[in-house]
């Protein structure tokens, strides 16, 4: 333990806990519960969905005392909802803040549901450290990605993560205040490419899951999941990432994870979709955000936009918008004339 | 813009610092050694910091003397020392001893690179002659002056006209006010962009009619080649900057040097391309090599003085326009032939001699009818913007304390990768006010959409068999010309209303007015015309490459979308 400042986290959410579990190994840790009930009761109780909070994990109500006792600030909030928080934190953040945000999807400045693919701008389509670099002073701003699913976090099994940032400082500064002999921290330059590889593989995900509701196995879910990252890294280049992001950790780490995992919401949400249930219950029952679903929507505009094929994207997509049974549909991408093996490496 | 605006006829505004013994250039060259021994100390410092152990030192000081020596052998200069050779020779044999297991002399490589440094920086430190100044100042006006206030092409008739008439013909934009002011709580540094030889000529005379204190900037060594230049550069505050030298010891002097000047007030002159824009086009990528010493200096002020008492640093983009540049041709040659892989392309020297030199102005300014100057916004060393009080404010309109940005949890950190990154960011911003400060002209506007339509008609063949078409093929009718101009002018107009480009009031004009504006301008100059009228009455070109230079002004602004 040293003399540092604490470490704020913002998003008491199950990932959000994690990391300020995670976090309180090495300091103290302000965790931002937005509501002020919540916040009492998890005070309170010390618990988030049944996992305990580390002592060190101080529970705060206040983003303003955040911003006065944090140099280190990481965001986990949903991405529908990343905006209007970082616009109620905006007025207490200085320069001298480091945010190193850890979520996994894109915030649209337009309206999902009633966009038209040919008239959008895919400048109004931003990342969430664009967010922040939009709608705030911060400039040292870094986001972290990888195979980090919450629940194995908070059991204390060993994992590891990516942070990205241009700025050195902030990878750095994101080790120090994470790493454990339980957890390793990897550094990448490029942001655009982490923050990218942890949106993408949202959509991979489901497809995985919807697989496995169809009974098929490993082999089926082994396909899926190289083609997936193809995918992925196509998309990827048309926005101006780097492949390699989407090789490392944070890529193909992270779609593995979420691709195999039950516990992942973006594969029950696939997984029960091929099971004949609708979209709508699903997500009703889930009542969390799975992120996935936003981001097929938001991922098939920007293909649409660009007038490009991803035809997994724009498969599940219609699956999951369009009523076209799964079965259909791998029918249909299983037809899909194939390219050379690892073509992906040469773009 | 706030504060208030002045009228031609206000300039020469009164100097800020009315005693030139109080300016901070006269200063830093009265206490020429002092701030020598100090630009030798740090970069000294600054090595043994990036270099920990004496070998690495030696390794690097062999490739050093390596470098310089492919540099007298191959790029010999007429401004070089004549003991040039000597002098290296001389370190080669102490490296030589260095070398040597058993080393019993007392040298050691500190030696040797104080040797180094301080041959380099006499050799870089400018000097400021209050006499030298003071007749500049009293000639330049009469030859801008006299020059400019004459019709185009009548200039020896008018030698004894209306001085002041100069200030209409070189329009100044921008919130003079507001600099004049910062000028007093802080230090300067104007950062133009660079297309001609002549700017350094021209942003240091229009900073001394806006009554600011000299500037120092670092002037081309080659440009010293001329004895004329050489004279009153030398004595005016420039620094010389020799491109040949690409060495760590000497870049490391360089940016100690404009540090530690910035760090003792000199306001300085920055040109963050490097080099003349080639293509024609505004800057697009800076050097960021010089522009991080602001930022360095920022940052030791803070290291050095109460935070309230921190001396600010203020960078003011800077756009000169104009209808017509002296070396096109060989700019746009030197562009096409890197383009086309010819890598190497040679130091121009367009005009080698001082007589060429003046022959070369006068024409120039004889024939410029006008052009323009015009000055962004005010940022701190970070891209921010600064109100009038020199307080910065970042996008959103917070205010911002500039320290923050170089503590890590609330200590100060030198960190040169972040540094780096910031700097990146300052250029990208310079680069954004380089766009939306741009004049346009009307010759830029005309040569913009002749070439367009060339493009257009040759079916967007590339940019090399275009420029080989015949002449008598790439011919565009009046009437389409200036339907095309129209529309455009609209578009600019849209552009102008969101803050996107500034217009030469010329532009307000119908198209017949700015068709014949732009041509006569940008025909002036040039033996072959980058734009003519045929006998059809149809538009072409005799020198497609001059126009496609001229075009490449507007480049950037999607303009060709809505001919």
């Amino acid at each position: 333990m040293t003399s540092r400042r604490p470490v704020g986290v913002i998003g008491a959410g199950s990932f959000g806990s994690a990391i300020a579990n995670l976090l309180a190994e090495n300091q103290k840790v302000l965790l931002y519960e937005r509501n002020a009930e919540n916040a009492d009761y998890i005070r309170r109780e010390r618990k988030i969905r049944n996992f305990e909070l580390h002592e060190n994990v101080e529970v705060a109500n206040s983003l303003e005392h955040i911003a006065n006792d944090c140099y280190l600030l990481f965001p986990v909030v949903p991405s529908a909802f990343f905006k209007s928080m970082i616009i109620d934190f905006s007025p207490y953040l200085r320069p001298d803040h480091i945010m190193i945000h850890a979520t996994k999807g894109l915030h649209c400045e337009f309206d999902i549901e009633q966009a038209d693919a040919k008239t959008i701008r895919l400048k109004d389509i931003k990342t969430m450290s664009e967010l922040i670099l939009q709608e705030t002073g911060i400039v040292r701003v870094g986001c972290l990605a990888g195979p980090n699913l919450a629940l194995e976090i908070m059991e204390k099994q060993p994992a590891a993560t990516v942070i990205a940032s241009r700025f050195d400082e902030v990878i750095a500064e994101g080790q120090n205040a994470l790493r454990s002999e339980r957890f390793q921290v990897y550094g990448n330059k490029d942001m655009l490419g982490i923050e990218l590889s942890g949106v993408l593989k949202n959509y991979v995900a489901i497809a995985s899951g919807a697989l496995n509701g169809l009974g098929y196995g490993e082999n089926a879910r082994a396909l899926l999941i190289t083609r997936g990252m193809a995918e992925m890294i196509y998309i990827g280049k048309a926005l101006g990432a780097d492949k390699r992001a989407f090789l490392g950790i944070a890529g193909i780490g992270d779609l593995i994870a979420t691709c195999t995992s039950p516990k992942s919401r973006n594969y029950t949400v696939g997984y029960r979709i091929a099971k004949g249930e609708k979209l709508d219950d699903i997500l009703k029952d889930i009542g969390e955000v799975a992120e996935g679903v936003r981001t097929l929507k938001i991922g098939k505009l920007i293909v649409d936009h660009l007038g490009a094929s991803a035809p997994l994207l724009q498969t599940i997509s219609k699956v999951l918008f369009e009523d076209l049974s799964m079965e259909r549909a791998l029918k249909f991408l299983m037809r899909y004339p194939v390219s050379a093996d690892a073509e992906y490496l040469d773009i | 813009m706030s504060g208030r605006q002045y009228n031609p006829h206000d300039y020469p505004l009164p100097y800020i610092i009315e005693d030139i013994h109080q300016w901070p250039i006269y200063k830093l060259s009265e206490h020429k050694e002092d701030f020598v021994d100090e630009v030798k100390k740090r970069t000294l410092h600054r090595l043994e910091h990036k270099f920990k152990t004496d070998k690495a030192l030696r390794e690097e000081l062999a490739k050093v003397l390596y470098q310089e020596r492919i540099r007298l052998t191959e790029k010999p200069w007429k401004a070089d020392p004549p003991d040039e050779k000597q002098f290296w020779n001389s370190i080669k044999g102490k490296l030589i001893k260095l070398d040597q297991v058993h080393n019993e002399s007392a040298l050691s490589e500190k030696d040797v690179i104080d040797e180094i440094l301080d041959r380099y920086t006499n050799e870089i430190v400018g000097q400021f002659d209050v006499g030298a100044f003071k007749f500049a100042r009293a000639i330049l006006p009469q030859f801008f002056g006299r020059v400019l206030a004459a019709a185009p092409g009548k200039w020896f008739k008018t030698i004894a006209g209306n001085v002041k008439t100069i200030h209409e013909k070189i329009p100044i934009t921008g919130d003079v006010e507001k600099i004049r002011h910062l000028a007093t709580k802080g230090t300067i540094i104007v950062v133009p962009t660079h297309f001609s030889n002549m700017d350094s000529i021209m942003v240091g005379w229009i900073l001394n009619e806006l009554g600011l204190p000299a500037f120092t900037y670092g002037a081309g060594l080659n440009l010293f080649n001329i004895s004329i230049l050489s004279y009153f550069m030398s004595r005016l505050g420039a620094y010389k900057l020799d491109r040949r030298k690409k060495n760590s010891l000497y870049l490391e002097t360089l940016k100690n040097y404009s540090c530690v000047a910035i760090q003792r007030g000199a306001h300085s002159i920055f040109f963050p391309g490097g080099t003349r824009s080639r293509s024609g086009t505004l800057e697009k990528k800076l050097k960021l090599g010089l522009l991080g010493t602001a930022l360095e200096a920022q940052k030791l002020h803070y290291k050095n003085f109460p935070e309230e008492t921190a001396p600010k640093i203020y960078v003011v983009p800077c756009v000169i326009n104009y209808h017509f540049v002296l070396e096109a041709q060989g700019l746009i040659n030197d562009y096409l032939k890197e383009i086309g892989k010819e890598r190497f392309f040679r130091e121009n020297d367009e005009y080698s001699t001082s007589f060429k030199l003046v022959r070369f102005m006068l024409k120039f300014l004889s024939a410029s009818s006008s052009l323009s100057v015009s000055f962004g916004e005010v940022m701190d060393v970070v891209g921010n913007k600064v109100d009038a009080d020199g307080e910065s404010h970042n996008h959103l309109g917070q205010k911002i304390n500039v320290k923050n940005y170089f503590l890590t949890n609330g200590e100060l950190k030198d960190d040169n990768q972040r540094d780096e990154e910031y700097t990146k960011i300052l250029g990208e911003r310079i680069i954004d006010n380089y766009h939306r400060y741009n004049v346009v002209l009307t010759s830029h506007l005309v040569c913009f959409t002749v070439f367009e339509l060339i493009k257009r008609k040759l079916n967007y063949v590339d940019l090399f068999t275009m420029l080989r078409t015949p002449a008598e093929d790439i011919s565009i009718p009046y009437e389409e010309v200036s339907i095309s101009i129209n529309k455009l002018k609209d578009r600019l107009k849209q552009l102008y209303d969101r803050g996107e480009v500034l217009m030469s009031p010329e532009l307000r004009w119908n198209v017949d007015k700015i068709i014949d504006h732009g041509m006569k301008n940008i025909n002036l100059y040039h033996t072959a015309s980058p734009l003519t009228i045929l006998s059809n009455g149809s538009i072409g070109s005799e020198d497609l490459k001059l126009l496609y230079y001229y075009h490449n002004r507007l480049d950037g602004y999607e303009l060709e979308k809505f001919i």
